[in-house]
Parts: C-alpha cells; sequence; structure tokens
C-alpha cells in the first residue's frame, strides 16, 4: 500500500456559467472550482496546469473574483495533515518564465467526503458567519463579516435574519463582489417577487453538499405563465429533458393549478428542455394559471414552493436522448445514469478532492489562481480553458 | 433516499415563531388529508375500542417515521393517544410511540433532520408520512449488503494491515411520490 499511484487523470478547466472578466479584451480569468473522484480516499496529490507550464506568467495580472491582480499557478502539491483549502504552489510572475513558489491557504485543495467523518475534509454544513444586512430585492444582496470561503457557485442557508421567507431555502451565491458582500442567485433565477423588506442581522452558513441521492426535489423561485413554463430553482437542479415532476405550490404562492389533484388527473409535467443549470421548461401551459410569487415575509410561516422528481416520459427524453446527461457546472453529476435511464435513484456520494480556484499568496499577498487551472479569454470573449493533468497517491504518514 | 427526494410541506401551526414551526394537529391534519385526497391506502388496520380504562380505538393508519428527538412534541399534540392507551397494545410496534388522527408515530434514534435548516436556524425534522407501498427496497443478486474484512495476512507478505470494506447491491426508491410526504418541524 505505501506509496501506491491511486489513479491519475487529466481534466479541462471548468468555466460553465463565466464569462470575460473584461469584457471585450483579452483576459485570464479563474475558473470554476473542480471536483476529483479518487477512490479510497487519498493522502497527497499533485497537479500540473500543462498549459500555464508552457507559457509566460499573465501579464498584468489574472482575474481573481473580478480585480487584475492575480498570478497563475502552474504546478500544485497537497499531502494529508494540510489544512483544508491549502496547497503548495508555483507559478511565474507577470509577463516572466521565472518560476517563484508560495503557499496558499484558500481556493487550494480540500478534501471532499460528503459523509461529514473526514476531519479534514469541509464539513456538511460550515460555520455560521454574521450578517449585517440583507438587500430588499429579487436577488438580495447579503452583507457579512469577513468570509473568503464563499464563491460564485456556492450555495448559502441564511437564518435568523429580519428575511423569514428567505432563511432556511438553499441558494446559490449569484455574484462575490468582495470578501464581506455576496449577491444571491443569479441573473437568470431570482425570485419571482422581492422578500418584502429588508433582512437586518443573521447568519449564513455554506452548505458544501447536495443530498446523497438523485434526482432532488429543489425551491421553485419562480415560474412563468407562458405556454411552455419556465421554472426557475434555487439551486441548481440536475435535471434532464424528458424528467416528470410534480410541484407543491402552496396557496400563498399562487399557482395552486399545478399542483397534483383528482381535477388535473394528479398532474405530472415533463421537462421539455434544459434552459440552464437553474432553469428548465416544461410541457403545461401556464398562461392562464395564477400568477406565480415568492412567499413574502409577512405569510410566513408557510410551505415554500417545490419540484419533485418522480420518474420520466420516455417518448419525451428519446426525442433528445443525446442530452439525457445530468449535469451540474458542465460535469456530470457522479453516479448518475445518462440516456433513457438518466432519472434513476442513484446514490451520487463519493471520495475525491476539490481542486479550489485559489487565494492570497502568503509570502505574495495577492492572489494565485488555485489547481481548477484559468481561463484565456479571447477580445471576441471567446474562452479557452488549461489542460491540467493530476496523480494521486496513497501513503503511510507521519508528522504534524 | 426520502430525505432527498420526498415533496414536503413545512408544519405551521405551531407558535414557536420558527418556520416550520412545531407539530401540531392542524399539520397532522393537512398531511392525512392530502395522502387521503392521493387515494394513498393506510398501511395499518384500525385498533377497535375496547370496555378497558384509559384506552383509545385507533383508526386505520399511515406510518410516520421520525426522529426521538420528537417524542415530548408529539406528546403534546391534541388527540395524541401513547400506544399504552391502545385497546390492544400489543399490536403496536417496538418502535412505535403513538397515534394522531390517522397517523402512527415510528421513531428512531437515528431519524433524518436537515441541520440549522429553519428560519431561526434550528434543525428541522423530516416526518415522513407514508402510504401503502410509497416506497420500496430492490435487493440485487439475493442480498442487500455485505460487510467484508480481510486480516493482514491476506493483505501482505508481513501481514502488516487488515482492510475492511462493504458493498452494498440495493437500491431504495419511491413508487409514488403522491404518497409518501415529508411532514418538515422544529421542536417546541
Amino acid at each position: 500500500m505505501d506509496g501506491t499511484i491511486l489513479s491519475q487523470g487529466t481534466f479541462l478547466a471548468n468555466f460553465s456559467g463565466l464569462s470575460n472578466p473584461n469584457a471585450g479584451n483579452a483576459s485570464i480569468g479563474q475558473a470554476n472550482q473542480y471536483i476529483l473522484n479518487i477512490p479510497s480516499g487519498v493522502d497527497w496529490l499533485k497537479v500540473s496546469n500543462f498549459t500555464q507550464y508552457g507559457t509566460v506568467g499573465a501579464a498584468g495580472g489574472a482575474y481573481f473574483n473580478g480585480t487584475a491582480n492575480a498570478n497563475v499557478g502552474f504546478e500544485f502539491f497537497w499531502q494529508r495533515g494540510m489544512a483544508a483549502g491549502s496547497a503548495m504552489v508555483s507559478y511565474k510572475a507577470s509577463a516572466s518564465a521565472v518560476v517563484s513558489v508560495d503557499t496558499i491557504a484558500s481556493g487550494g485543495f480540500t478534501l471532499y467526503d460528503p459523509s461529514g467523518q473526514d476531519a479534514l475534509a469541509l464539513p456538511p454544513l460550515g460555520n455560521p458567519v454574521a450578517v449585517s444586512a440583507v438587500t430588499n430585492a429579487t436577488r438580495p444582496v447579503v452583507t457579512h463579516t469577513a468570509d473568503t470561503s464563499v464563491v460564485v457557485g456556492s450555495v448559502v442557508r441564511l437564518s435568523n435574519t429580519a428575511q423569514t421567507d428567505v432563511n432556511g431555502v438553499d441558494m446559490v451565491v449569484g455574484t462575490v463582489s468582495s470578501s464581506t458582500s455576496f449577491t444571491l442567485l443569479t441573473a437568470t433565477n431570482p425570485l419571482a417577487t422581492a422578500p418584502g423588506a429588508i433582512g437586518g442581522a443573521g447568519f449564513y452558513r455554506v452548505v458544501n453538499y447536495n443530498p446523497l441521492y438523485y434526482p432532488r426535489r429543489r425551491f421553485v423561485v419562480n415560474i412563468t405563465q407562458a405556454t411552455n413554463a419556465q421554472v426557475s430553482t434555487s439551486i441548481a437542479h440536475g435535471l434532464t429533458p424528458g424528467q416528470a415532476i410534480r410541484f407543491n405550490i402552496p396557496a400563498v404562492s399562487g399557482m395552486i393549478q399545478l399542483n397534483p389533484s383528482a381535477q388535473n388527473n394528479y398532474l405530472v409535467a415533463n421537462v421539455v428542455s434544459v434552459v440552464d443549470d437553474y432553469n428548465i421548461t416544461i410541457d403545461v401551459n401556464t398562461s392562464a394559471f395564477t400568477a406565480f410569487t415568492w412567499p413574502t415575509i409577512a405569510q410566513q410561516p408557510s410551505s415554500f414552493p417545490i419540484l419533485v422528481p418522480v420518474g420520466e416520459d420516455t417518448a419525451l427524453s428519446l426525442v433528445s436522448a443525446a442530452s439525457q446527461v445530468p449535469t451540474i457546472g458542465g460535469q456530470q453529476i457522479f453516479g448518475t445514469q445518462s440516456g433513457l435511464l438518466a432519472d434513476a435513484t442513484t446514490n451520487t456520494g463519493f471520495l475525491g478532492m476539490i481542486l479550489g480556484t485559489g487565494g492570497n499568496g502568503l509570502e505574495l499577498t495577492t492572489p494565485i489562481l488555485g489547481p481548477s487551472g484559468s481561463v484565456a479569454w479571447s477580445a471576441g470573449n471567446v474562452g479557452t480553458p488549461d489542460r491540467l493533468y493530476w496523480v494521486a497517491g496513497k501513503s503511510s504518514y507521519g508528522g504534524l | 433516499m426520502l430525505a432527498a427526494t420526498a415533496g414536503f410541506i413545512n408544519c405551521v401551526g405551531g407558535v414557536n415563531g420558527d418556520n416550520p414551526t412545531e407539530i401540531t394537529r392542524s399539520d397532522v391534519d393537512a398531511v392525512v388529508r392530502t395522502l387521503l385526497n392521493n387515494n394513498a391506502y393506510t398501511i395499518m388496520d384500525n385498533i377497535e375500542g375496547e370496555d378497558k380504562f384509559g384506552t383509545a380505538p385507533v383508526r386505520d393508519a399511515y406510518f410516520a417515521l421520525c426522529s426521538t428527538q420528537l417524542t415530548g412534541n408529539l406528546d403534546a399534540v391534541a388527540g395524541f393517544i401513547q400506544k399504552n392507551q391502545y385497546p390492544a397494545p400489543m399490536n403496536a410496534l417496538r418502535s412505535e410511540w403513538g397515534a394522531i388522527g390517522n397517523l402512527r408515530f415510528l421513531i428512531s434514534s437515528i431519524g433524518s433532520f436537515a441541520a440549522n435548516a429553519s428560519s431561526n436556524g434550528a434543525n428541522v425534522f423530516n416526518i415522513f408520512c407514508v402510504g401503502m407501498e410509497a416506497y420500496a427496497c430492490i435487493e440485487q443478486d439475493g442480498y442487500s449488503a455485505s460487510f467484508i474484512y480481510r486480516p493482514p495476512i491476506y493483505d501482505g507478505p508481513l501481514a502488516l494491515n487488515a482492510s475492511v470494506g462493504y458493498k452494498f447491491a440495493e437500491v431504495p426508491r419511491i413508487t409514488n411520490d403522491l404518497w409518501v410526504i415529508n411532514l418538515r418541524a422544529t421542536l417546541a
């Protein structure tokens, strides 16, 4: 067992949902975090950025969280015992081929273990972070004490704020404007209606893992009145065309005609198309239905509108068999079936490593893009992802 | 599997100021009414009333699967019947706590809950109210799970390491989502 190489592989930096941080100009930006599936646990991991090995450092700085002040790492190393999120990194300075090294304390490597039993992995739910204000908007802006663990795509759960209709609902982080502020939801899945009042002091926690079993029920934040209604969810749905869903819409959300009942023959809606990670269209004409609203603070306590996957419409799924791949952020959800059985109930748990987007170098004190790689954007806003190689191993270990 | 995929409704009849609230009779009635409207069959037959002090007849019932943490809150719900108040307590299951309306509650120390998921940041307990054949467990290849231990002698020439593992050949699946409802509640 000692010194065993467990597995190795390669991947392209994932930039699903990202855009050129310097629109209209050539630039280099961070990628999304990437999760490696490494069976049997891992004791050491090395990631090499093949693309960045062959080029000088980003001239003028790569973009990290909207600011062009980052260097691009090209080699990263982690071994068991190092703190969650950390990495030893090699990088090249701006427009230079000279190699420098540093350590990052966040945005590096973090063990992935949804069981919550590995003390070095992210816990299922992060520690509470104090919130000082939440705006009354369909995409509420949350102001909080400094916390760098939230990135675009993170899922957070608010509590104890005055927005009782937002508390307890898992929501994706659409934008991160600084280490003390982020915006809930993305431009494509805002709440149907604003919460009703500003939210004051409270807390949020980062939700680090999805429920183990797929397919999953989701909170519904909006449904349009249309021939093929568009349904928006608060976090990535992971559904595919052809999957069948039912709704549970509380009276306070208006569109109760979608609820199954004897009058509508226990209505099942089928997914016609997947617009993006947070939106689908369904084969139900909601034009004459009551308008959908997000429950307001004044209507609390209440249930929340949800959708529940219940199966698959075979004929509809066969129309687009090639798209029958359950994905989130461009990556297939681990353990899911593709094709006609894309709706199959399956346990998606695995052990692995989260490759982070980067963080401040301890010596450098400015950001270094992490082991998830970077994306080169053209002046035409076309992204070209880095190619990265990795090798993971198992070993006995000791020390601190 | 039920926690991840079953549809839910929040308890809203309580007074603890949270969302969901603690469980109340109106919440139980709402779940029973929904299951009835969806034509779910009850799992347990009724227990006929008998001429015994302190007992009450028990309706035919759906099962409600929940955490032992909820026992005190269940005791406080209007119309709750302890299982020792059944006319024939020997018909109660060992894990059963009692009945409210058409729900009979089975409790477990590893009952499901969502951590810090309420409006006030409290744990939200999942009470899975299920009708007959609402979900199933499909065991493949004739077995459900196996726990495998290999002593050190099988692991290497120096017999230094043992290995332990498990494998499942079992798939849980909701067979009819209309017959299973997750009633979510916080503690009073």
